[in-house]
Parts: structure tokens; sequence; C-alpha cells
């Protein structure tokens, strides 16, 4: 018998939906596209929890699931419509100019401008501090897969980015 | 300073709360009901017609195509073998994950062993005439390759090109924790005047690694409970012991990885699971990745007057009794031939459990190909609903499978 566990599913959500909506906002950069993709994460989740919960990794199987939706979902909206940068600034002043407000929004539009995996790698690595193993794991591909989006992530947000090219490095390069 | 994460966390910080739980929840429930009303006739249709778009579109080299149901998307829905003859695995620089190793039968690739990777590209891994690997595994997560040959226990890194000798011995066996993360190498040693060497009288020890250290030398435990064999490893990195000689009573170990000390014991009579059978040795048994369910098969499918013997039994650790019953339908129960080389063998026709995976239980199933596929077909036992779901089919040119991911 198969006993639906809504209980547990919704302790687990309320313990993770800051994280889960801070990483979908950071993955699309859009309210709209943010809110869609925990949607579809949750639901998925939902319909599957008892096998999600019996794996006692939750957390790994909802990662897995968010960054496999992120590229799908990036890909059907691509088909739709080319991403729009209008509501960011043109340029950036120079660096002592440049507030915080600033140096978000130039890196919102460098990101907007990576591939989705290239995205995603640059969120597990330097957001949600994941190892290059973890982070595999999560986007289904082989550690040097994940080496190598890095290396390509970080170099494109620099030359996007140029402003921010001191901020924008590796911070085990910065501890040697 | 501020850094990339800083950065980060401040792009972060702008995204709202989208608080669609309870929303999941309801259409989590309708999707169940459908499903539990849904004509099978559309769930066909619609199957057909998504294989019908997806095939054209994502073949793969070397004949490997469509995706298999539920969560095994690494593994194809049908495997073939390739009629060229097929490259080295190479020794200097990386691989897609493994997903399984065979032999084929049909020349030019027939005798060695083949490696299969999750792009659908094949590896030769030993030819013909070539000492034969007496096994291999692949780690559930397809990054690492063990193989055993001349008494050797070599494990290769396919995300890179280190590989390394991790164990020696006479006889071998391997288990790896459900999440990837240990392997243990079972080894038994023989002194070299036995001249009847047996599980019974060999000397056992086991290595433990751990590949999240991959660089670490394995912990080598011998002191193990006497005559005793591992059935697996936990994610917790212990490992899973019976006894070799088996009546009423299975005994149960969990044994530290690092230290050798048993941990827990369980002593189970299996009398109310299995009536007939006196002997347990024709038994097949693994722990489910939680460490709290014993699962129990007997290879004999008729016992007396006892026709569930082939059902696949959850029986929990700590009251003993059977939780749940998986029923394993066979509808063509009849053995195969299959062509050689180097000469034709018979198959029985009989389901082998392959491993234990977060998604539920492989198996390897051997059936006939004239009604429905194999003779070798990997199937997906959903443990939460019991179904049993055809993953992968491997009809053409192949005679044996050594190992599937997590196996």
């Amino acid at each position: 018998v198969i006993v639906d566990d809504d209980d547990g599913f919704r302790d687990f959500v309320r313990a993770r939906l800051a994280r889960l909506s801070r990483v979908a906002y950071l993955l699309t950069g859009d309210h709209h596209a943010a809110e869609d993709l925990v949607q579809t994460v949750l639901i998925k989740v939902a319909a599957r929890w008892s096998r999600v919960s019996a794996t006692r990794q939750p957390d790994a199987y909802v990662r897995k699931i968010v960054y496999h939706e992120h590229v799908s979902a990036w890909r059907r909206r691509r088909r739709l419509k080319e991403q729009s940068t209008a509501r960011l600034p043109e340029t950036a002043g120079r660096r002592d100019e440049a507030d915080d407000a600033v140096r978000r929004l130039l890196l919102e539009r460098a990101l907007a401008r990576l591939t989705p995996r290239q995205r995603a790698v640059i969120v597990l690595r330097y957001f949600e501090d994941l190892s290059e193993l973890d982070a595999a794991a999560a986007l289904g591909c082989s550690v040097g897969t994940v080496k190598s989006q890095t290396h390509h992530a970080l170099g494109r947000l620099r030359v996007l980015a140029p402003e921010l090219a001191d901020l924008i490095r590796n911070p085990r390069e910065a501890l040697v | 300073m501020t850094d990339l994460k800083e950065l980060l966390d401040g792009v972060a910080g702008q995204a709202k709360l989208y608080d669609g739980m309870e929303r999941a929840i309801t259409v989590a429930r309708r999707r169940r009901r459908a499903l539990r009303l849904a004509p099978v006739a559309a769930a066909v249709v619609l199957a057909v017609a998504l294989v019908a778009v997806w095939v054209p579109l994502h073949r793969q080299p070397g004949g490997s195509d469509v995706a298999a149901p539920g969560e095994l998307t690494w593994l194809p829905g049908r495997v073939g073998v390739p009629e060229q003859p097929l490259p080295p695995l190479p020794a200097d620089r990386a691989v897609a994950p493994g997903v399984l190793t065979y032999m084929a039968y049909d020349p030019p690739n027939f005798g060695g062993a083949t490696l299969l990777t999750e792009d659908g590209r094949q590896y030769r891994l030993a030819g013909r005439g070539e000492e034969p690997f007496s096994a291999t595994g692949i780690s559930p997560d397809g990054r690492w390759l063990l193989t055993v040959r001349g008494g050797k226990a070599v494990l290769r890194d396919l995300s890179g090109a280190a590989e390394r000798q991790i164990a020696t011995g006479d006889g071998m066996g391997m288990s790896w924790s459900p999440d990837g993360r240990w392997l243990a190498v079972w080894t038994n040693t023989w002194s070299p005047d036995e001249r009847a060497p047996s599980p019974e009288n060999a000397t056992s020890s086991v290595s433990v690694i751990d590949l999240h250290a991959p660089q670490e030398p394995p912990v080598r435990l011998t002191r193990l409970p006497a005559q005793s064999r591992m059935i697996g490893v936990l994610d917790s990195g212990e490992l899973v012991l019976t006894p070799i000689d088996l009546h009423r009573t299975l005994d149960v170990w969990m044994i530290d990885p690092k230290t050798g000390e048993r941990r827990r014991h369980y002593t189970l009579d299996a009398t109310p699971w299995l009536p007939q059978q006196k002997y347990l040795p024709f038994t097949e048994q693994a722990l489910t990745p939680d460490g709290r369910t014993l699962l129990v098969r007997s290879f004999l499918k008729v016992v007396g007057d006892y026709p569930d013997s082939d059902d696949l039994l959850a029986v929990d650790l700590e009251t003993g009794r059977v939780t749940r019953r998986y029923p394993l339908p066979d509808p063509h129960p009849l053995p195969y031939t299959v062509k050689g080389p180097p000469e034709a063998v018979d198959l029985s026709d009989n389901r082998a459990l392959v491993a234990v995976l977060p998604d539920g239980v492989l198996l390897q199933h051997i059936g006939r190909p004239e009604t429905g596929g194999g003779p070798f077909v990997i199937e997906l036992l959903d443990l939460s609903t019991g179904k049993l779901h055809p993953a992968s089919d491997l009809s053409a040119g192949v005679y044996r499978i050594h190992a599937v991911r997590g196996g």
C-alpha cells in the first residue's frame, strides 16, 4: 500500500523553499521564469515524493530535477523569444563608480548571456558551493565536463563583464 | 572584498518566495488519480508517438537509442553491437560515464569485453585471445570501472585517465554503495596446495575504498565473520555480510568499513517467508539503500506447492517480517539458445539481481526474443509501486552481460 505522505512533502518544501527560490532566480534571471521553474520542480517532486523521500538524499534528487528542468525550460523558451536585455544598463561606469546595484546588474546581464549549462555550473559551484563531483552528479555529466564548463563560464563572464573581471575569479585560485 | 559568491548572493537576494507547494500537491494528486484511471491504450499510443519522434532525432552511433523509462535516463532502451571493429578504451583521456559491459558473439567484436558509455559509444576492454576478465563492475554514477583479470582488481576513473590496482587474490567480488561513494572488493585467497578451492576454505578479506577520496589507499579488512560473504555496501559505508551456509535462519551483519567491527547483527527466521525451502543458499539477497529492508528471492520457481517462490520478498530487518512481496511474472519461462563463441549455450530463463539503486532494483532477465525482447533485458523494479519496467533490450549480438551500472 502506497501512502501519500503530503505532510512530509510540506515539511521538506517549507525548509527549502527560500533556497530553492533563490537558485531558481539565479538560473533564470526572471521572476516569472523562476516561479515556473519552482512550480514545475515541486510538482515533479510531489508526484514522486514516496520515492524521493525513500532515497535518503532528497536534496540531491531535487537539485538534479532543478538543473535538468532549467535546461529543458530554457530550450523551450528559446524557441519562443529572444531574451531581452533592454532593462539592463548598456554600459557600466568605472569600477569606483559602480555601486553594488550596478555590479549586480552587470552580473545579471552577463549571466543571461551564458548557456544554461554554463549558468548552472556557476550557480552550483559558486552559489551552492558544491564540489565538482557533486555538481557533476546534479548535471548528470562527468567531472571533466564540469571543470571545462566552469573554466569557459568564468572566462566568458570576464569577457561579458570586464568591469567585474577582478571579482570574477575562481575562489580556489584566490586562496593559492 | 566582494567576490563572485557575494555578487551571486546579491543577485539571488532579489528572488521572491515562489510558493507553489499546495498547487504542486493538488496537481500531483490529480496526476496520480489520472494515472490510475487512464486507459492503457492511451498510454500505449502516447509511448509509440514519443518513440516515433524521439528515435529519428536522437539516434546514437553504435546502435544505442531510445531512453529508458523511469529515472534511468543513462540506460539506452536498446543496445546493439556495432558492425565495425571497436576502438580500445582510451588510456590517456576521459570518456563518458559507463553504462554496462558485455561480450558480443558476432565478428569483428566477439570474444572480448565491451564497454558502453552514456554517450552511446562503445569501447573494447579486451579483445579476443586476450586474457578474459573474471569480473567487471561500474559504479552507480558511471564514473568508475573496475576490472578483475589475472587475480588483480584494477580501478579506472572514466572521467580521466587515472588507473590503479586496488586488490589481488584468487577470487573476487565487488559491491558499490547505492550513492556510489563506497566500493568494497571481496577477495578470497587459497593456499597453493589447496586442491579444491571453495569459499569454505578460503582466507577472505575486503578492500574498502572511499571514492570521495580515491587517492587514499584502500582499507583492508581481514577480521570478518567466519564463513561469510558480502551482499552489499550501504551509503554509510557499512559492509553487509551474510553466512555462506544457510539453513532456516539468516544472519545479517553490518560491518564498520574502517575498523571491521560489527556494528549491527540481525538473526532472521526464514520459516514464515520461505516455508518450503530447506536451504537458503538457493536465494539471492540484497539490502535496500536505507539499510532497513532485506530483499530476498528464491531461485527455485516451484518448490512443492509453493507457487510464489520466485517473488522478491522485502523483509524488515527489525521485525523479521515480510513487508511486501514483489511478483516477477514471466510469460516466457522457456530456455533459450544463444549462439557462440565459442559454442552455443542454452540459457535457462531466469532473472538475476544486478543492482539496488535509489531508483529501484535492476534485474537482468533472460527471455525469448521471438516473444517480446531479449535474450537479455534489463528491468527496473520500482520498489514503491511494485511495477516492473523493461528498461533496456540487448537483443542483437550480445552473448553475455558482464555488468550494469551499480553492479
